[in-house]
């Protein structure tokens, strides 16, 4: 692999007696798209909380662009490049779609946000929501929002957490574009997801994760067959 | 004829009536006045942290009453300053606690925020009750100006300020969207690069400026202040319960409800000689506008955006493990 864009070695986190993240670590190459699976509770989510400087490891280390970025602010972490989502969408419920996106924009290219917002309106088809407050938003348009408010910021890396989850299957196709778009012009991808086809079509490697644990790694067909996966998903077999 | 053009002419003829107010009307109209603006800047003032970055602060009182005995002390024989020399130092000593203060407790969310603030304006209160400097309960007494219509044009002018400054920093520039992400969802808000820290403590601090420059021109129109007086937290609570009557988190929110409370406060004075009435009525009114009412006076108006702040200002189902995320700052 050259020289990784972001790097996870040894990340632990413990809630209480829980060990939600225990070890992780991984390396992700420019312009990938990485997917990661796992049942629920596995540690998908706190691993992207670390990465994107939510919550601080107990241990280990995350190197991004070659800078040991471990126990950053999430707002500093932001500012060099990674962005993210949210399994349940933290659109700002009080602010219009268009603030929404503008908002994205008030620490990186404030000069140009109306155009870029009207880009992603479009883009997103969000054009007829652009002046309802994000509250009143069906769930996949909130989805479809937190995604352009990431875009809005032009970032390195981007986190996305189910971010296809109750949005309608065409614009689903969409979204899967756009991320598609965005490899081809240098932005690098981590996704979590449920959705086996969707991984199995969009990600070049993926991480399967179990009890805070990486379990496998590799592309589709090679987890697929993995026997740790298996067990994960399916238990063991009874003999 | 357009609707702007009837605007700009409603406007101006707005602006002609407050400016000639003064002399054309007795001096008790002119003191409800003076009181209107008054209150209409504290509310537009506690607005910012609490209206537009949803941490809502129970110790402003603190900030008034910094302001006000700043003016007390320093315009007091011992230091003779002048009243704008006075109004600065009030002002920057606000703005300073206010960020000794804001450091810890900005970190703080909801009903824990309110509970420190409340106890940081205790503790002023009663420092002030047992310092010698401030007088003790005996409180201090002004160098007198009778000058009704001067400080009417002060109350105007630092109300005009506040709103022309709001208006610009909260509307229409960044700091407002910082501000709003904030109080929509500050993890969010820290993901997309804004640095919730600093930004809740620069409107903290702006907020208790304000407020103590209010505090300083009231203490030199009344001449006499003491902890009851300028430092109690019934203080605070008028301004919250006129920035929520009016419109949390709406730029003119705080001066309608300001300038209905205060008028309806007077006229309860006027009826029974107290206000116990008052805030019986203010009771109802404040239940009522919460539950069918929670955008205030200011929805009224057509085509209001409805904001629904109260709602954004409950727990935060959106955010994945709050009270461990908090933990780790």
């Amino acid at each position: 692999m050259s020289t990784p864009l972001l790097a996870v070695e040894g990340l632990r986190k413990t809630f209480g007696g829980i060990v939600a993240v225990n070890g992780v670590r991984f390396q992700v190459a420019p312009q990938e798209i990485v997917g990661i699976i796992g049942p629920n509770g596995s540690g998908k989510s706190t691993l992207f909380n670390l990465i994107s400087g939510v919550l601080r490891p107990d241990a280990g280390r995350i190197i991004f662009r070659g800078q040991d970025i471990t126990g950053w602010k999430p707002h500093q972490i932001a500012r060099l490049g990674i962005g993210r989502t949210f399994q349940i969408p933290a659109v700002f419920t009080t602010m219009t779609a268009w603030d929404n996106l503008l908002t994205a924009a008030v620490e990186a290219d404030w000069a140009h946000a109306p155009q870029r917002a009207e880009q992603l309106l479009a883009l997103l088809t969000l054009d007829a929501v652009r002046d309802v407050r994000a509250n009143s938003l069906s769930g996949g348009q909130q989805k479809l929002l937190e995604l352009g408010r990431v875009l809005m910021r032009n970032p390195t890396l981007i986190l996305l957490d189910e971010v296809t989850a109750g949005v309608h299957p065409t614009l689903r196709t969409v979204m899967l574009d756009v991320v598609r778009e965005l490899r081809r012009s240098g932005t690098t991808f981590l996704v979590i997801e449920h959705d086996m086809e969707l991984v199995r079509t969009l990600c070049d490697r993926i991480l399967v994760m179990d009890f805070g644990e990486v379990i496998a790694s590799g592309t589709f067909a090679e987890i697929a067959a993995h026997p740790d996966v298996i067990e994960a998903y399916l238990g063991r077999r009874v003999s | 004829m357009t609707w702007a053009h009837v605007r700009r002419g409603l406007a101006l003829a707005g602006l002609l009536v407050l400016l000639s107010l003064p002399f054309w009307v007795n001096a008790y109209i002119l003191r409800i006045a003076t009181g209107i603006f008054l209150w209409a800047g504290l509310a537009c003032a506690w607005n910012i942290v609490g209206g537009y970055a949803g941490y809502i602060s129970f110790g402003h009182s603190a900030f008034f009453g910094i302001g006000a005995y700043a003016a007390g002390i320093l315009m007091g024989e011992r230091f003779g300053l002048p009243f704008a020399g006075a109004l600065v130092v009030g002002v920057a000593a606000a703005g300073v606690i206010a960020a000794l203060i804001g450091w810890p407790t900005l970190r703080l969310r909801g009903a824990y925020f309110a509970i420190a603030t409340w106890a940081f304006a205790e503790m002023v209160l009663q420092l002030a009750n047992v310092l010698r400097i401030t007088g003790g309960t005996a409180g201090l007494t002004l160098p007198p100006l009778l000058d009704e219509r001067l400080f009417y044009f002060l109350m105007l002018g630092g109300a005009v300020l506040t709103y022309g400054l709001c208006f610009v920093l909260l509307e229409r520039s960044r700091f407002g969207y910082r501000l709003k992400a904030i109080r929509d969802n500050e993890i969010a808000a820290e993901t997309l690069g804004i640095d919730t820290t600093r930004v809740k403590l620069q409107a903290f601090v702006l907020s208790a400026a304000i407020t103590a420059a209010f505090g300083a021109i009231y203490a030199y129109w009344i001449t006499f202040i003491n902890p009851t007086s300028v430092l109690a937290g019934d203080i605070t609570d008028q301004m919250v319960v006129m920035a929520l009557l009016g419109g949390l988190g709406h730029l003119w929110g705080p001066a309608i409800g300001a300038a209905s409370m205060y008028l309806v406060n007077r006229l309860f004075w006027s009826l029974w000689g107290n206000t116990t009435a008052y805030i019986v009525v203010l009771g109802v009114v404040i239940a009522l506008v919460v539950l069918f009412l929670p955008d205030g006076l200011v929805s009224l108006w057509p085509r209001t955006r409805r904001l629904q702040v109260l709602r954004a200002l409950g727990p935060h189902p959106q955010q994945e493990r709050p009270t461990v995320a908090e933990e780790q700052r």
